[in-house]
């Protein structure tokens, strides 16, 4: 089992990415800081539009930040381009690497050559990766033949031929079906990160895959880093409100304007009346276990009938989503 | 880095390839455009062409040589930005600029297997013209002539690499590149010789480094001249070239830049 060491392999700090479209300044990305040590495995969550592409474009040197630092293997993305080239494997969202009228196994030979393996390293990279990825009996087809997901698995054979100790994944799980895409994440954290040291970041959309598989998650969220974490020490963080529903029998002024006055609630609507009881929806801070005794001490004060008691929002990844998940067109 | 280079040639081979008619049509295309200057060569020979007197009075052998070294030479012009745009139009540079090749080999590695067939078709249309259809090229200086075409390849290839400039910042052909193509063939005397045009507009041809490629090739091919015989018109390439081509390398450079900065260097 390899251990993180110390020294980052990915280094970001206070970088962010400004542009000018339509006359007006987008702030893609915003003082973004992130380490990431050797041997690590983080997932980068974010919905359409927080940063996530842009943050994977400054790492791989496609984009210039305009401000701050970013290190791939201790080299600066924007002073030693080609050196932190060498050590990163990158899959992109709208990847399209390969010419369909060659084979799998031609832009392979492609892409080898421009890492500069030679031709017997690359033969031997090759079979045992389309043997892993389930296409050694495909590799001499062309491309435009594959389907999505076989195109998707030798976008990952592409990004490993040249075995970087970096890898910058956006989604790579698009476009397969479930048993590929457990194969994909399998080999990801238990062979490639636990066997082999490899530094992975990782970004998705869905936070369920993360949290399922990443050890670290940072969320980006219109264009900085907003949390960073395990899903549990994010949501221990997470200043979002927690929501409780109560049936009440019947839902007086008196109590309506007791839990209002708890410091702990956020805020208060009654969702329904009717004859003999109210359904009132309660939003919570900080705290869960603490702010229901509160407002259970509040509706007793006052005499109140609890007829029934809701917890919404039990599960803490939909809480998170809800709670960044918010599309943001300023940003891409 | 040289394996990188042989990549993309290979690529490029491999691509063409894969279009068989295409691939073998550009050959045909070439015998057709041979047999057409033959022809057209015979019409204007019967008429005793007093304008082609310093070319030995034969026409064809003057378009052969006009004709398909100015196709050559400008291959790359033409060629370049055209690959540049494919390659953002089907998505593929972005995942060679990930790679620790230099961005600029990414840019104009995609154009090398044109230039290499173009050097394939050239020899196929000489031989075609003087071994088959008989155009005298027994005087022939050739190492006059390779060292000229070498040193307008890099002239015009300048060219083609600021026309790749262009794309990388505009994101589209250079508009310009299509009407500067036809005024070089108008004005460099690939059909006839420039001593035809008025003064006024041969002064324009002077301003186009293909004019004195074209001179100094067909003196080479078709009179077998020396290199210090070319000299003049030589120095005038060399100097040309000496500006042009730091000046693309830059400007190339600086569209890299500015795209790194606006985040468009993949885009199309």
């Amino acid at each position: 089992m390899h251990r993180p060491s110390q020294a980052p392999a990915i280094m970001m700090e206070q970088v962010s990415k400004d542009y000018v479209s339509g006359g007006r300044v987008v702030h893609a990305l915003r003082d973004c800081t992130l380490s990431i040590a050797q041997g690590e495995l983080v997932g980068l969550f974010g919905p359409n539009g927080a940063g996530k592409t842009t943050l994977i474009h400054v790492l791989s040197t496609l984009i210039a930040p305009t401000s701050g630092v970013a290190l791939v293997g201790g080299h600066d993305v924007q002073l030693e381009p080609l050196a932190a080239r060498m050590h990163i494997g990158v899959l992109t969202e709208t990847q399209r690497a390969f010419h369909g009228r060659l084979s799998g196994r031609q832009n392979l030979e492609f892409f080898a050559a421009l890492h500069g393996l030679s031709r017997h390293e690359a033969s031997r990279r090759m079979e045992r990766l389309l043997g892993e990825f389930g296409l050694a009996d495909a590799a001499d087809r062309p491309v435009q033949t594959y389907s999505s997901g076989m195109a998707q698995r030798l976008h990952l054979v592409r990004v490993l031929l040249h075995d970087p100790p970096v890898l910058l994944l956006d989604e790579p799980t698009n476009s397969m079906d479930i048993q590929t895409a457990d194969l994909v994440r399998h080999l990801v954290k238990d062979e490639l990160v636990a066997n082999r040291g490899k530094t992975v970041l990782y970004t998705t959309h869905d936070l369920y895959e993360m949290d399922r598989f990443c050890e670290r998650i940072a969320i980006i969220h219109q264009g900085s880093i907003a949390a960073q974490g395990t899903v549990n020490e994010l949501l221990a963080e997470l200043a979002a409100p927690q929501r409780i529903r109560v049936q009440l029998a019947p839902g007086g002024d008196a109590t309506m304007d007791a839990l209002d006055r708890l410091p702990s609630v956020t805020s208060l609507r009654v969702v329904r009346r009717q004859p003999g009881s109210a359904e009132v929806e309660i939003a919570l801070g900080k705290g869960s276990e603490l702010e229901l005794a509160a407002v259970w001490n509040a509706l007793s004060a006052h005499g109140e009938a609890l007829l029934h008691l809701e917890q919404l929002d039990r599960d803490g990844i939909g809480r998170l989503l809800r709670h960044y998940a918010q599309s943001d067109e300023e940003t891409t | 880095m040289t394996s990188a280079i042989w990549a993309y040639v290979v690529r490029g081979f491999r691509i063409e390839r894969s279009y068989k008619l295409t691939f073998f049509g550009r050959y045909v295309g070439q015998l057709v455009y041979v047999l057409f200057t033959y022809f057209l060569g015979k019409v204007v020979e019967s008429g005793s062409p007093t304008l082609l007197r310093e070319y030995g009075d034969r026409y064809f052998p003057f378009l052969l040589v006009g004709g398909l070294f100015s196709q050559y030479l400008t291959t790359s012009m033409r060629q370049l930005p055209i690959t540049v745009r494919d390659e953002l139009m089907l998505g593929s540079l972005e995942s060679t600029l990930v790679t620790p090749v230099p961005t600029v080999l990414a840019l104009l590695g995609p154009g090398l297997w044109a230039q290499i067939e173009a050097t394939l078709l050239l020899a196929f249309g000489l031989l075609l013209g003087g071994r088959v259809l008989g155009a005298d090229l027994t005087s022939a200086n050739w190492l006059s002539a390779l060292v000229v075409a070498a040193l307008s390849l890099v002239c015009l290839t300048a060219w083609g690499i600021l026309s790749v400039a262009f794309v990388v910042v505009f994101k589209r052909t250079d508009p310009l590149n299509w009407l500067i193509g036809t005024t070089i063939q108008f004005l460099s005397g690939v059909y006839f010789p420039i001593s035809v045009l008025p003064v006024w507009l041969r002064a324009g041809s002077y301003l186009f480094p293909l004019t004195y490629s074209l001179m100094m090739l067909r003196a080479a091919i078709l009179d077998g001249a020396s290199l210090p015989a070319l000299g003049p018109s030589l120095g005038i390439l060399a100097g040309l070239t000496a500006v042009f081509l730091p000046l693309s390398i830059l400007a190339l450079g600086r569209a890299i830049q500015i795209s790194r900065q606006r985040g468009s260097l993949a885009h199309y």
